[in-house]
């Protein structure tokens, strides 16, 4: 407890902190390191309190346009928690990472060598239909290929 | 050191002082739910000072953090509605905006440790009413070691120490802003406690 948060019983845990006490009582050593982890405090206390510039409350002010938004259902609220904390404005490139293997695995899967094999298709029965059949599979893998 | 029966009675004025402002924040929230732009003005003004410095801590630099306090309240009062009653404190929950502000802005910007300028630090120390003399440059060599100690620290130690030890929130109102658990937090804080001893042992002695 007191790594964590140093010397001040103020900031130890509430559930934690009457036994704490109650030890530091009967406890030299235990009171030695309060004191260690108490000077290690008063040299963090040495920071100026910071002061925002004159204007910045009236800039809060200013800034605000719209009315106080509907309430989003929940799933909603949610979604946008989760995007934020995780995401940020990073999110298109998640979006990208993601989309990206997609479209490469959609022109691999194009690209397989049953779709090229043209002899093959020369090769089926040669009645009316089966020509119409060939002759569409044959530009549809042209069109393919010229796609990719 | 103080008779500990006198801090355990500090202790619970500090706990009853909070349960007070809860209700004050919740009240205030709850108008501002309503489109009340004077209730908006007056959390503004009880809020901008602690998040204007917790920011600042963070990010060690002034400009960055008043717009980073700017933007949180913006967000407050286009997202009012989110806000629950009872789901977290106000002030957790406006330090979880700024903080997650701060993240993205440190990541815009690979700012990986930033150090005040020795400007700010110096300015600050002599609003602070600090008089001229040797003992003044020593205290405020110390100021600027300690502040440049602090920025040096990993972002989430940083973080967790500015929260629970300058910005005085309970370990587990801290663990919901760096969305951890109260362990984790620990964690954080003695490893950087560690290290902010290493790095300020000159002073310590």
């Amino acid at each position: 407890m007191l790594d964590a948060y140093g010397g001040d019983p103020r900031r130890w845990s509430e559930d934690e902190r009457a036994a704490a006490l109650d030890f530091l009582q009967h406890s030299e050593q235990a009171r030695v390191l309060q004191q260690q982890a108490l000077r290690l405090d008063q040299l963090l206390a040495v920071l100026p309190e910071v002061s925002a510039s004159a204007t910045l409350e009236q800039r809060i002010f200013n800034s605000i346009q719209n009315p106080v938004s509907e309430p989003l259902p929940a799933w909603q609220i949610w979604l946008q928690e989760v995007w934020e904390r995780y995401f940020g404005d990073s999110g298109w490139r998640v979006v990208a990472a993601c989309g990206l293997p997609l479209l490469v695995g959609v022109a691999v899967g194009l690209s397989l060598p049953v779709h090229q094999n043209k002899q093959h298709h020369q090769q089926l029965a040669e009645d009316e239909s089966t020509q119409r059949i060939n002759r569409l599979a044959t530009e549809s893998i042209e069109l393919v290929e010229f796609v990719l | 050191m103080e008779d500990p029966q006198v801090e355990a009675l500090l202790a619970k004025q500090t706990d009853v002082s909070n349960a007070a402002e809860l209700q004050a924040d919740e009240m205030l929230m709850q108008r501002v739910q309503q489109g009340d732009s004077a209730a908006f003005q007056q959390l503004v003004r009880q809020h901008v000072r602690a998040l204007h410095g917790f920011a600042r801590r963070l990010l060690g630099n002034s400009a960055e953090a008043e717009d980073i306090v700017q933007e949180t309240f913006i967000r407050v009062w286009h997202r009012a509605a989110q806000w629950q009653i009872g789901r977290a404190r106000l002030s957790t929950w406006l330090h979880s905006i700024a903080y997650h502000l701060c993240i993205d802005l440190g990541r815009r910007n690979h700012i990986q440790t930033v150090s005040m300028s020795i400007d700010e630090v110096m300015d600050d120390a002599e609003v602070a009413g600090i008089s001229e003399s040797l003992e003044h440059v020593q205290r405020e060599e110390m100021i600027q070691e300690v502040e440049a100690a602090l920025q040096q620290l990993p972002e989430r130690q940083r973080s967790a120490i500015v929260l629970c030890y300058y910005q005085n929130l309970s370990n587990s109102d801290a663990a919901e802003v760096l969305a951890v658990s109260i362990p984790a937090l620990e964690s954080l804080l003695a490893r950087g406690r560690r290290t902010l001893r290493e790095k300020l042992q000159a002073h310590l002695n």
